[in-house]
């Protein structure tokens, strides 16, 4: 079965081939059930991956065959089963086949929505491609193919300004950590002489990767931080985290999938795959822990006071993004990959939900809703289920993900991180519920200028609609207990089965914790209660909170004034170097290459005027050429020249 | 001398023959001809040559397209002879694969005449 | 290394696809000149079948035991090799013609004359006699010749035509006269026989004995292929013949007339000049350095694209070029992976040229106009055969993904690897001279059109198979270039 995981990215390819081929005039119907079966078909392959590689652990293994010789040096391509690929796989695939389905009903009758379709496939199969890649240029490739999916699906509606502009931020941030990656990724071939993992592993592990000018733990960190900033970028970590709330220009399946569940989580997927790289430095690996820290706290404050749905929830992917990491720089590897999987499920059942209640409303600002849990019961339950996974209440998904986490920073001696993990966790509960509160009870708050039809219309979507949202709702419920006392830890059991040189490389487990669990959970309910008491049955009024806070509030409604900083430092320093570089670019280039261009124009024009058309002249040129050359070469032969 | 003699033999030969190759045929036209034959020129004689026939317009005419198509087949059924001659002529010794071959050969001119017949090569009229 | 064990005795079975080709050839003349009216459609079909026969053929005994028959002609590795280069090209070229007479009348006989020609380049590449070679040679070129006059109520056509017939005799006059010197010198005819002698024998003395008259040889044998293959200063009749000519013509001269000349070059140099000659090698250096420059830079300001690929044709001819410039007896442990080299670009630049060609042509048929503002919009118009376009343009080019780069990045690691850098980076720049032409007609093809709708562009099914196989050569061959190097490799 392992053999044959190639056909999962295979099959979205194919039907990316077939829906280019049936044009984007295709009937909606006929495009969404084609890349629906293919990618369910997908997901069971997985799953059957998932389970053979579960029973066999030896056959998880790499097929390569040649494909370039670079030197002495080839290149392979090819794909790789690990158990962390495996299930990568599964819930990639899981999370792509309800969002291909969701968006049947949600994009109905988009202009085009074929070409919705085709990007999404094409965007399912690069991350899965992605996933199985089994060397680093490979998985190069497929990242920078996701990232450009992305690009094309956050600029999916062109004609709104503001999607174009999150388009090429999104696209223009994410190059800056890609750069980094590609560096950190050049740096392993030439200190290596390898993209592969295993030997990239193996020389680290050996202490022998060595360049002529840095050698040893100085190279090994340097190519770790330089694999980092690509994961950074990817990612969304501070302080390459502002394109991603931004992102949410894009349709809201699209958040779903890509900004929630899987392309994203891409950064993550590479630290915990490089782990052995990381692990092999601590000075890497504290700062893979330090900037998760950060941006768990930075993004779950910002999440506060935000006023737009997906905002909200898009600073809270933000925000389990930095806990993830967070798990993996303190050493919890497994902790950091469950986690993935746990947000994966209920932050997509986040964003499906809020794209059913946008799909309702037509609006995507908190204070223009409310009362929607009348009209729309299955999305207020469902988004009740993500809601509780997401804050960690016991016993939905993220509680056991996030505690686990909380437990390791705390137990490998980060007490500051672990203060940040829990005061972002009571942000992460009032954020979400706040969000409920104001969304499904209260009374409905339509805004002026929105229609009162169309307001009362307003209810659930379709079967379509619902039946994604119920799946995930029962996985953001259960998921937890994959790696819960309750089955022994099974997903350590399983990831930790083919550790390269077993789990103390790949990150420790630690012992249960019960009475941290009790004070996650005290947190946790702590942000319910106070969101219900602003925003369900009003005791206190938010306001007023705001005004007392006012400083904090504007801190946190401005998101730290990072866009503003950012603006600022690059239009501070933007302008002098603009000015610089638009001196040297009209001055100096532009005249060179102008000169150069005019040079080969001219050089082309006139041979093309020795071209008259008289064969007389062919025959000449023909002759004085061949006299040319026989001249050299007797002169030559003669040895005279 | 003997052995600069012998060392230039081929150059000197080729030198020799390239001198009367060119004498040759310069000093018979032009130097012994006019002065050994009789000059009396009259109208008939100055005719062109036509194998007795009487000339008849000027000799830089246009030749019909067609003539080069007739001359073509004559070409090949004038090669075709060279060929089978020989090999009639020996065609005990040459054996049956000899013959298969000619045989082939054969086939192949006859495809061509046919071509050339179906293409309406052989029909004068416009 | 080639096997030159000549063995003395027919081996029919060597001369398969020779055999196969002259036969389909005459039944399609037979046919042709037997039914008249619709039957005529079925000509395409038989020539088709007997090339795919021919191929198989040919493909069945890849890796057979080298023979020869009568040590004339032999299918040793390069003759395979280009036997199937060929008869890929073969069939893509019948496609097109089949197209193509949908489209414009053009006389039925081009048919078998393409047949012929293709009989010709085979023997070009799979004879070891020069005689043989050169007979291969006329039979090509006579086809062609025909071939590229064959619109006679067209004058461009006929034009291109006689340009090419003078310019082809000359051709044939010097390498015959580059031949004769060369079989002076050793007094064979027989390349296998010259090769041993200088191999194993003193042989290899008379050309070093005679320096002058051996280069005067390899000058007058490179310049008389240089004509076929339109090596610069040799190009010029390239444009007017290929302008003129019926655009599968041109696509057939820029491709298969084109391998079958690298291939009785790669034999001759090879089997002469490679063992005492490779004093002389800079002068191919020289030729391919003019050619990529002169190529590149005259088909900046084109603007008829049937001209802009036969200077692109002339220019990819100096890149195919660069590997025979380092095929000199210092390099022997390295003719394989230069074989490779050659070899795996003649079949990308197939691809991308003949698929060239042929949306070319289609874009023409539908639009009246050969000028690269013919293709403006036709992306909104027809996005698979824009795609497809692309995907040859950027190939042609050398973009990664496609065959082309592959085909470049070897020739290229070659020269590094052997001590001409200098060329490779010529090379290198070159492309990026290329890359301004070729990338001016993609950007037509996708700027939105703001006359009046054009004409609108219909392939026909023959068109579509072969655009088809042509973008999955392309892409084939650029993403899993192994497919192919493979089978090289395993024959050199």
């Amino acid at each position: 079965m392992i053999a044959y995981a190639w056909l999962v990215p295979l099959l979205p390819l194919v039907a990316y081939i077939f829906l280019l081929a049936l044009g984007r005039r295709a009937p909606e119907g006929v495009v969404s059930s084609v890349s629906v079966a293919l990618t369910f078909v997908s997901f069971l392959l997985s799953a059957a991956v998932f389970v053979a590689v579960g029973s066999h652990p030896e056959a998880a293994t790499s097929y390569v065959f040649h494909w370039l010789t670079l030197g002495s040096r080839s290149l392979d391509v090819g794909f790789s089963v690990t158990h962390l690929n495996a299930l990568m796989l599964l819930v990639v695939t899981l999370v792509s086949t309800l969002v291909l389905l969701f968006s049947r009903e949600y994009m109905r009758g988009d202009e085009r929505f074929a070409v919705f379709y085709q990007y999404l496939n094409l965007f399912v199969f690069s991350m899965l491609a992605l996933v199985i890649s089994p060397n680093l240029l490979q998985l190069y490739i497929f990242w920078e193919m996701v990232g450009l999916c992305s690009y094309l699906l956050v600029g999916f509606w062109y004609f709104k300004p503001e999607a174009a502009a999150a388009a090429k931020k999104s696209f223009v941030v994410t190059r800056i950590g890609d750069a980094g990656l590609l560096a950190g990724i050049i740096l392993l071939f030439l200190a290596s002489g390898s993209f592969d993992d295993s030997t990239i592993f193996a020389k680290v592990a050996g202490h022998s990767l060595s360049l002529g000018w840095i050698s040893g733990q100085a190279l090994t960190t340097l190519a770790a931080i330089l694999v980092f900033v690509g994961a950074i970028g990817k990612s969304a970590q501070f302080p390459l985290h502002v394109w991603l709330p931004d992102a949410m220009e894009g349709p809201t399946p699209v958040s779903a999938l890509i900004h929630a569940a899987t392309m994203v989580a891409a950064g993550v997927y590479l630290v915990a795959r490089l782990f052995p790289l990381f692990a092999a430095s601590p000075a890497a690996l504290t700062t893979v822990a330090w900037i998760g820290g950060v941006t768990a706290l930075l993004a779950a404050l910002i999440a506060l006071t935000q006023r737009d749905i997906k905002r909200v929830i898009a600073y809270s992917t933000i925000s389990q993004l930095g806990y993830m990491m967070l798990a993996l720089g303190v050493g919890a590897y497994a902790y950091g990959v469950f986690h993935l999987m746990t947000h994966a499920f209920f932050k997509a059942l986040l964003f499906l939900a809020a794209g059913s209640v946008i799909h309702a409303v037509h609006t995507q600002d908190l204070f223009e809703m409310g009362g929607l849990g009348r009209r729309m019961p299955i999305t207020m339950w469902t988004f009740l289920a993500g809601a509780l996974a997401l804050a960690g209440v016991v016993p939905f998904a993220g509680f056991w993900s996030k505690d686990d986490i909380l437990n390791a920073t705390l137990q490998t001696g980060h007490p500051v991180l672990f203060v940040f993990a829990l005061v972002a966790a009571f942000c992460t509960a009032f954020y979400i519920f706040r969000v409920f509160f104001l969304t499904f009870t209260g009374e409905p708050r339509p805004a002026a200028q929105l229609q009162h039809t169309e307001w009362s219309e307003a209810g659930e979507g379709g079967p379509v609609m619902q039946v994604p949202l119920v799946v995930l709702a029962v996985l953001a419920t259960v998921a937890g207990f994959f790696n819960s006392p309750l089955n022994g830890y099974g997903l350590e059991r399983y990831l930790f089965a083919d550790a390269p040189t077993g789990a103390g490389v790949l990150g420790r487990t630690f012992p249960e914790n019960v009475g941290l669990m009790a004070v996650s959970v005290v947190v946790s309910l702590l942000g319910i209660g106070l969101a219900a008491a602003m925003y369900w049955r009003p005791v206190i009024r938010p306001a007023s909170l705001a005004n007392g806070l006012r400083l904090l509030y504007v801190v946190s409604y401005r998101k730290f004034f990072l866009d503003e900083i950012y603006g600022a430092a690059v239009v501070g320093t933007g302008r002098f170097l603009a000015a610089l570089v638009n001196a040297v670019d009209r001055y100096v280039i532009a005249v060179i290459v102008r000169a150069v261009g005019r040079i080969f124009y001219a050089a082309g024009l006139f041979l093309k005027y020795t071209q008259t058309g008289q064969i007389q002249t062919y025959g000449v040129v023909a002759g004085c050429g061949l006299l040319i050359v026989v001249v050299i070469a007797i002169f030559r032969a003669g040895g005279v020249l | 001398m003997a052995h600069l003699f012998q060392a230039w033999n081929n150059e000197l030969f080729l030198v020799i023959f390239l001198i009367l190759g060119i004498l040759l045929p310069v000093g018979a036209l032009w130097v012994l001809g006019p002065m050994l034959r009789p000059a009396r020129p009259n109208d008939a004689k100055r005719t062109t040559y036509e194998s007795g026939v009487q000339p008849f317009g000027d000799a830089h005419v246009r030749y019909h397209a067609r003539y080069y198509l007739f001359a073509l087949l004559f070409v090949v059924f004038d090669v075709e002879t060279l060929f089978l001659y020989p090999w009639a002529a020996s065609f005990h010794q040459l054996g049956r694969f000899a013959f298969v071959e000619m045989i082939i050969f054969l086939f192949l001119l006859v495809i061509g005449l046919v071509y050339a017949w179906r293409k309406k090569v052989l029909e004068w009229n416009e | 290394m080639p096997n030159l064990d000549v063995l003395h005795q027919p081996y029919w079975s060597t001369m398969g696809p020779i055999l196969i080709l002259s036969v389909t050839a005459f039944v399609v003349m037979v046919l042709e000149f037997s039914v008249s009216g619709r039957g005529k459609r079925w000509l395409h079909g038989v020539a088709l079948f007997g090339t795919a026969a021919a191929l198989a053929d040919a493909i069945l005994h890849l890796y057979a035991k080298p023979q020869a028959v009568l040590a004339t002609l032999q299918n040793d590795i390069l003759a395979n090799l280009f036997t199937v280069i060929l008869l890929c090209t073969t069939f893509l070229v019948l496609l097109f013609a089949w197209d193509y007479t949908q489209r414009v009348p053009l006389a039925p006989e081009h048919t078998y004359l393409i047949l012929f020609a293709v009989v010709g380049a085979l023997t070009m590449v799979s004879a070891v006699d020069m005689v043989a070679l050169y007979v291969g040679l006329e039979v090509l070129s006579v086809s062609s010749y025909v071939l590229a006059g064959l619109r006679t109520r067209k004058l461009s056509s006929v034009e291109g035509g006689i340009k090419y017939l003078v310019m082809g005799g000359v051709s044939s006059a010097l390498l015959l006269y580059g031949l004769s010197f060369v079989y002076g010198l050793s007094g064979t005819t027989n390349l296998g026989e010259l090769f041993a002698n200088q191999t194993f024998t003193a042989g290899a003395a008379i050309f070093q004995q005679y320096p002058a008259i051996t280069a005067l040889a390899f000058v007058l044998i490179l310049a008389g292929l240089g004509i076929k293959l339109s090596l610069v200063p040799f190009h010029m009749w390239t444009p007017d013949t290929y302008a003129g000519a019926p655009s599968p013509v041109s696509a057939m001269l820029s491709t298969l007339a084109k391998t079958a000349a690298f291939g009785m070059l790669l034999r001759i140099v090879l089997y002469v000049f490679a063992v005492s000659g490779d004093n002389l090698f800079y002068l191919i250096s020289l030729l391919a350095a003019v050619t990529m420059v002169v190529g590149n830079l005259i088909a900046l300001p084109q603007q008829d694209m049937k001209r802009l690929l036969a200077y692109s044709s002339v220019a990819q001819a100096g890149y195919v070029l660069v590997p025979f410039t380092m095929l000199t007896n210092a390099t022997v442990v390295d003719w394989g992976s230069l074989v490779d080299s050659i070899g795996f670009y003649l079949l990308a630049y197939t691809f991308m040229t003949v698929g060239a060609f042929a949306i070319v042509h289609v874009v023409q048929d539908a639009r009246g106009s050969r000028t690269a503002d013919a293709l403006t919009g036709l992306y909104q118009q027809s996005p698979w055969l824009a795609g497809s376009l692309t995907v040859f343009l950027l190939g042609l080019a050398g973009m990664p993904l496609t065959a082309g780069f592959i085909g470049k990045f070897y020739i290229f690691a070659d020269t590094l690897h052997l001590h001409h850098a200098w060329l490779g980076v010529l090379l290198f720049l070159t492309s990026v001279v290329s890359f301004y032409y070729y990338f001016g007609l993609i950007r037509k093809l996708y700027q939105p059109s703001i006359s009046v709708q054009p004409a609108r562009v219909q392939p026909t099914a023959a068109m579509s198979a072969l655009v088809g196989l042509c973008v999955l050569g392309t892409i084939v061959l650029g993403i899993v270039p192994a497919s192919w190097l493979h089978v090289l490799a395993a024959l050199t």
